[in-house]
């Protein structure tokens, strides 16, 4: 949970390296840092989790989905705003993910107007 | 004419031919005895009947005991009657007269008998001293006509004549009517020859000189001909051996080769070789077909076509070559490859035209059945490539919708750039850069889909196969990572170039690493798929695919390349048996190993570079 006054940074965890840098260059383009990482280990390796205001996830990735990566964000404890995105989500995966404490769950492709509202909804709670 | 010679027992005489009639003078009884002793006795041992006509002062019995003397079995010789002792006057004067005929007739009666009897002819000797002077003349017309009568008979006459009773006169006609005389005065002997007999004599010599002459060079040239006439022969037979040799070679070629040889010429088929016969269902004991006849075993639709080649061939003075096809009387169908060669004389006159024919029906249906084989293999594979993309269908369409979203993200990102009241050109260049590469990353993986499932054969070309190791990496990607599988490359830096279709080698790949993503996907727990290429010395890729799945039962590692065999609830057990039999088309081996710790590898070879024929 980001303190006032600090910058906001937004994680994004994509193993897909275009789709990184897509969300990377689009939350630039509206004047949002954002950090970007390959995979779950390498965030929770960064040890940024715990100064990120906003996480921006791939569900389906190679090694920790991004289900398991928010689960043990819960865990240890981390309470992150979470935005999941998912080239194929079923139902039943999306009210696992909200349940668990997921903003948004959106469906690849997705409406760039309706991410930015969601992660300004997540940096302002 | 007989030609042996009779030993007369006469060392002054010699040999003498038959038919000879000579006359002796002498003196003594005892050197008249000697001489017809020696005579008789020689006879006797040559098998000769001999007739001995004694006149005083010899009596028969005087003539037995001188004979004794040099013939101990004498006595055997008068029993057999191969000697008869006879007296002159029961001879010549039968009835108290000298009869000229009766006597001659005398002669060649005891002449058949002789012969009859199985000996070498007759040797006579008669003594004359019993003859009167009144018989003289008649006397000397028989000795005339023993001349004639004895001559070319097996007989030989020695008259006998007692010096002392002849006058100078008596023994000029002697002489005269005898072939020649001879003389023994008290052991001395005389020869004398008349002029005729000497003349005779020599004439026959010289005769006999030239002809033997004659003799000798003829037989050396008829040994010299026959020298050349046999080795001529063997020449033949050497040549009629290679000849024939050649020809069974040539036939055995011909049968083995299904090959027929043939010939015709302006007026008709002149030859045809026996596998010619066989080749078009004819009788090889018989003459070669009718020309009529053979065009009419020709199958209707060639027909006119192979008479329009050949007839082309000769106008043109070229060789041809044509395909057609033979209809047998029971319907068989054939198809012969044929070749024909026409050949013109000095005046440029069709003088023949000759060629092979080859019964090519066998390669033709294997020619056929291969093609229809190779059709079936490819639809097959094609088949295995598009079940498996349809079972892929949901993790492809994530694959190719992850750069779309991107795409589109990085659209909408340019916009906002170039849409602020100061457009950033840079920003908005750079987000456009990265819609670039993910658009064109999109294309490639439709590329990739469309190669795989597009129909009909494909050239070889080299092909990179750490970038098809890459490729298919992308490619199932989202499948691997849907079932929580990581997949991992150990790319070889230097690795050759293979000569392959691409899309096949694409096929291998998607079958194996599926085959290791399936062993693993519904075990839990992490689990990787290591794709890996390396290169040995021998100019060899060898390309591993290795799972951590729960690995082969041994009973099953004999079977998995079999078809229809499968482990799997889904699928049909294609995808091995096709893999294999695409690695070994282009030159190489798929085998399969367990894994030391867990799961297993499969393992393919590659001849590095090498185009090799399907």
């Amino acid at each position: 949970m980001a303190s006032q006054g600090e910058t906001k940074v937004v994680a994004i965890v994509d193993d897909d390296d275009l789709m990184r840098s897509a969300l990377q260059g689009l939350l630039k383009a509206v004047g949002l840092p954002a950090r970007a990482f390959a995979s779950g280990e390498e965030f929770l390796q960064s040890g940024e989790q715990h100064q990120v205001a906003c996480l921006i996830a791939d569900i389906r990735m190679s090694g920790m989905s991004g289900l398991e990566l928010q689960a043990k964000l819960n865990a240890d404890n981390i309470k992150i705003p979470t935005i999941f995105i998912t080239a194929h989500g079923d139902a039943r995966m999306r009210m696992q993910a909200l349940r668990a404490g997921a903003v948004e769950f959106m469906e690849k492709p997705f409406d760039d107007e309706v991410l930015l509202e969601s992660v300004r909804v997540a940096l302002e709670s | 004419m007989t030609t042996d010679l009779r030993k007369t027992g006469l060392d002054v005489v010699g040999d003498i031919a038959w038919g000879t009639h000579c006359c002796l003078f002498y003196e003594t009884k005892a050197d008249l005895l000697e001489t017809l002793v020696s005579y008789c006795a020689a006879g006797l041992e040559n098998r000769e009947f001999c007739m001995w006509v004694v006149a005083a002062p010899v009596t028969e019995e005087e003539a037995i005991g001188a004979l004794r003397q040099a013939v101990p079995d004498i006595d055997r010789y008068l029993a057999d009657g191969s000697i008869e002792i006879v007296a002159a006057r029961d001879w010549y004067l039968q009835g108290g007269t000298f009869n000229l005929e009766r006597v001659i007739r005398g002669w060649n009666e005891k002449l058949a008998r002789a012969l009859d009897r199985g000996y070498a002819g007759v040797r006579v000797t008669g003594d004359t001293v019993w003859l009167e002077r009144t018989d003289w003349k008649d006397f000397c017309d028989y000795e005339e006509s023993i001349n004639v009568a004895f001559a070319n008979q097996r007989l030989a006459a020695l008259c006998t004549y007692p010096l002392h009773a002849c006058g100078a006169g008596e023994v000029l006609d002697v002489v005269r009517t005898h072939q020649f005389a001879i003389a023994k005065r008290r052991g001395d002997w005389d020869v004398i020859e008349t002029a005729g007999h000497k003349q005779a004599k020599r004439e026959i010599q010289r005769l006999n000189d030239e002809l033997e002459e004659r003799v000798v060079d003829r037989t050396s040239q008829l040994t010299a001909v026959n020298l050349e006439l046999t080795k001529e022969v063997l020449q033949r037979q050497r040549v009629e051996d290679a000849l024939r040799r050649s020809e069974a070679y040539l036939a055995e070629a011909q049968r083995l080769s299904h090959t027929g040889s043939w010939a015709f010429n302006p007026e008709g088929t002149v030859y045809w070789s026996e596998e010619n016969f066989r080749i078009w269902g004819f009788d090889p004991t018989q003459d070669p077909p009718h020309r009529d006849v053979v065009l009419r075993r020709l199958h209707p639709d060639d027909r006119s076509r192979v008479l329009d080649t050949v007839e082309q061939a000769v106008r043109e003075r070229t060789d041809y070559v044509v395909e057609f096809r033979i209809v047998l009387p029971d319907g068989a169908v054939r198809h012969i490859h044929g070749l024909g060669h026409p050949v013109f004389g000095a005046g440029g006159e069709l003088v023949e035209v000759v060629g092979t024919q080859v019964d090519v029906t066998e390669r033709k249906r294997a020619e056929h059945e291969r093609e229809t084989l190779h059709q079936l293999r490819a639809d097959l594979a094609r088949l295995n490539r598009v079940t498996t993309m349809g079972e892929l269908t949901a993790s492809l369409a994530h694959e190719i919708r992850q750069p779309i979203a991107a795409a589109v993200t990085d659209a909408k990102t340019c916009l906002r750039w170039l849409g602020r009241a100061n457009p950033d050109v840079d920003e908005g260049r750079e987000a456009a850069g990265r819609m670039v590469t993910d658009v064109t990353r999109a294309a490639e993986i439709i590329t990739s889909i469309s190669a795989l499932v597009k129909k009909g054969a494909v050239p070889r070309e080299p092909v990179d196969v750490n970038e098809l190791i890459r490729e298919m990496i992308g490619m199932l990607r989202s499948e691997a990572r849907g079932h929580a599988i990581a997949l991992r490359a150990e790319l070889h830096p230097d690795l050759p170039q293979v000569i392959a279709e691409r899309v096949q080698l694409q096929q291998v790949f998607m079958n194996l690493m599926l085959n290791g993503i399936d062993a693993m996907k519904d075990m839990g727990g992490a689990h990787e798929l290591t794709v890996s290429s390396a290169a040995d010395n021998n100019a060899q890729l060898v390309i591993s695919v290795s799972d951590t799945g729960a690995g082969l039962l041994p009973e099953h590692v004999d079977q998995i390349f079999n078809a229809f065999f499968t482990t799997k609830d889904h699928g049909i057990g294609m995808g091995l048996p096709i893999s294999r039999s695409i690695v070994e088309s282009h030159g190489g081996r798929l085998w399969v190993t367990a894994n030391s710790e867990r799961g297993a590898t499969f393992q393919f070879s590659l001849p590095a570079g090498v185009a090799t024929a399907v």
